[in-house]
């Protein structure tokens, strides 16, 4: 029966295509949407992941959002230190500083200083086969390649650039993840940042902590947090707190959610509307397959196997489109903004979804279908 | 042919249907006695609205009735649940509807198969034995046609191949040949008659078509959802 169920549906060929363009575009727009969504809220962590923690964050209380810190004296760095479970702790800089290019221009930055000696802290990724030491060069800064090149008006190694009218040489090029503020970051040392940055009462903003080796890193956070007073993540629990700051405090998960929404309805609205009205305009057939001994049961699998086909169908279109706009999305945006992603996670959440959509559209056939007299075949 | 009770196919006793509640009631079927056997070809006739295609379906059971009795072949259908039911009609019944009800996204040979297919047959040995068949019918030429690009005659056809293809023990046909000229409609009934007719098997037609009646064996004529009477027409 399952040919007989195929070649009802593309022999309509209107419908067949009907239903496949209300799923290709409820597809399209949830994974579109999804992408950069996801894109979105990961880059309100990305400072999470452009400082190398290597177990635990400590910072000043009351901290909300990684991009909002409070700095704190530098004698919390000793008090940190001497805490039971502590391995080693160092300094981290952290301040939005103003950049004069070689051309003359000025672009706002985020100067990151890691503590002299251990150098902890850095970017997560290092280009062209240099160390961290790189940043022991006299006046040497490391920064993004990507936004070398779009924001810092293509400077390369060897280069230098001014910092609140310090000479800043820049040694190194390294890759960062995207963050929520869009600021080029600029890593350097800890007794250089704060020599270059305009004074402040207190200048450390962060102080990373490695654990002993089998620590608890939960149990050392709280008695970290117990003994100072200050608040103390670890990497995934700030990423999280982050994460969750932003989903609470701004619009941005409602309105993702309502295209998303948005987009399911068309998808429903469209496919489901459309099979109904092909099983409706079937039904004389099917009642008639229904008397010649179809059972309920047949004829059910025949109607989820004609949504199905279509679903997959729309499915690979709608992903097909996605992928096809994403990479022309990619072409026209600089890398340095390049927010939404393009996972294989998206796909999958897409593709349920999608599931749910087809059976949800199919359910009114099915009932048409189920509910179907056999008699009707002798009006 | 033979009237004997060894060969009964459809016993009906005292059988009742009705549509519709207080008021607006409508007794389609007011206490139908009838028995039909296999060999014979049955023609029910009657004016329009007596309860004729009621009958045919409630003995096809493709609707149930709401009192008195009907067995097929000893087996009484509202003791059947649904799907039980629905293979019975598989196994048992074959139809033809006065629509014809062809598939349309189907071609002829495809369409004789369904009832083939919807017993589980391979597509393959289904469509073969459909083909036969309906080479049988005249219609070697036009297996891969879809019947929009048939004849009303020839779409018949195919109906009827459809409704004996997979071998059953009874036949029905709702008015087979309202919707041909009277010259088709008798070729029509006459083909069906030699090859549907068979000692093991009840053909049973509805029909107002009284150019077709000397192909009964036998008329049961209808009214005011009683048989009143039943004559042997044929060679008995
Ligand atoms: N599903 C239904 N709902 C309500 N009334 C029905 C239904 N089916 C049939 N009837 C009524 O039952 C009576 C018998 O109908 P039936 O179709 O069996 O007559 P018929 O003898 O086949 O008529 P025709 O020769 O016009 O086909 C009619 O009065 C009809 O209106
Ligand atoms: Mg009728």
């Amino acid at each position: 029966m399952n040919f007989v169920a195929l070649r009802m549906l593309v022999g309509d060929r209107v419908k067949y295509i009907g239903i496949i363009i209300g799923i290709a575009l409820a597809t399209f727009l949830i994974s579109q949407q999804l992408n950069i969504f996801v894109g979105l809220m990961r880059s309100t962590y990305g400072i999470v992941t452009n400082i190398s923690t290597p177990d635990i964050w400590v910072t000043n209380r009351p901290m909300e959002d990684v991009d909002d810190l409070r700095p704190m004296s530098e004698d919390e760095l000793y008090r940190v230190k001497a805490i039971p479970g502590v391995l080693w702790a160092t300094q981290l800089f952290r301040q939005a500083v103003q950049v004069r290019l070689s051309d003359g221009k000025f672009q706002t930055c985020l100067l990151l200083g890691l503590g002299d000696q251990a150098l902890a802290g850095g970017p997560p990724k290092l280009l062209g086969g240099i160390t961290i030491n790189a940043l022991r060069i006299s006046h040497g800064v490391l920064v993004d390649a990507a936004y070398a090149q779009d924001k810092l008006g293509n400077i390369k190694p060897g280069q230098t650039m001014q910092i609140n009218g310090n000479r800043a040489l820049v040694t190194g090029l390294c890759r960062t993840a995207l963050s929520f503020q869009g600021l080029p970051i600029i890593y350097t040392t800890y007794s250089r940042a704060a020599n270059w940055a305009p004074a402040q009462r207190h200048q450390l903003a962060v102080i990373l902590v490695k654990a002993r080796p089998q620590q608890n890193l939960t149990v050392l956070c709280r008695r970290i947090e117990q003994r100072t007073g200050l608040e103390a993540y670890t990497k995934a629990g700030i990423a999280s707190k982050t994460f969750w700051y932003y989903m609470k405090s701004t619009g941005i998960p409602i309105n993702f959610c309502i295209t998303i929404s948005l987009g399911a309805l068309v998808g429903i609205a469209i496919a489901g509307q459309t099979l109904y009205q092909f099983t409706h305009d079937n039904l004389r057939y099917l009642g008639a397959l229904k008397a010649m001994g179809a059972t309920d049961f047949m004829l059910v699998r025949m109607v989820l196997l004609q949504a199905i086909v279509t679903g997959v169908l729309g499915f690979g279109i709608g992903i097909g489109i996605s992928g096809a706009a994403n990479m022309l999305i990619l072409h026209f945006t600089p890398p340095s903004e390049r927010l939404a992603v393009f996972l294989w996670q998206i796909m999958a959440v897409t593709g349920v979804g999608m599931i749910f959509i087809v059976i949800f559209a199919s359910l009114f056939s099915l009932i048409s279908v189920v509910k179907l007299e056999p008699a009707v075949v002798f009006k | 042919m033979t009237l004997q009770q060894e060969n009964l196919a459809v016993q009906c006793r005292g059988v009742e249907k009705s549509f519709g509640q207080g008021n607006a009631v409508n007794h389609a079927l007011a206490g139908v006695t009838l028995d039909v056997f296999t060999g014979e070809m049955l023609m029910l006739v009657g004016p329009s609205g007596c309860g004729k295609t009621t009958l045919l379906s409630v003995i096809a059971g493709i609707l149930n009735h709401d009192g008195g009795a009907i067995h097929l072949f000893g087996q009484d259908l509202l003791a059947l649940g649904n799907n039980a039911k629905a293979r019975y009609r598989g196994h048992n019944v074959g139809f033809a509807f006065q629509q014809f009800n062809l598939l349309p996204q189907l071609t002829a040979v495809e369409n004789a198969a369904v009832p083939l297919l919807v017993l589980g047959w391979s597509r393959r040995q289904a469509l073969d034995r459909a083909g036969d068949f309906l080479d049988k019918m005249g219609l070697g030429t036009r297996l891969k046609s879809y019947p929009r690009e048939l004849s009303g005659g020839q779409q018949q056809r195919i109906a009827f191949a459809r409704a004996l293809v997979h071998e059953p023990r009874l036949v029905v046909c709702d008015e087979p040949t309202s919707a041909l000229d009277g010259k088709t409609g008798e070729q029509v009934i006459s083909l069906l008659k030699t090859i549907a007719v068979r000692p093991d098997r009840a053909v049973i037609v509805v029909t107002h078509d009284s150019r077709i009646f000397h192909f009964s064996d036998r008329i049961a004529h209808m009214e005011d959802g009683r048989i009143i009477d039943t004559v042997i027409t044929g060679t008995v």
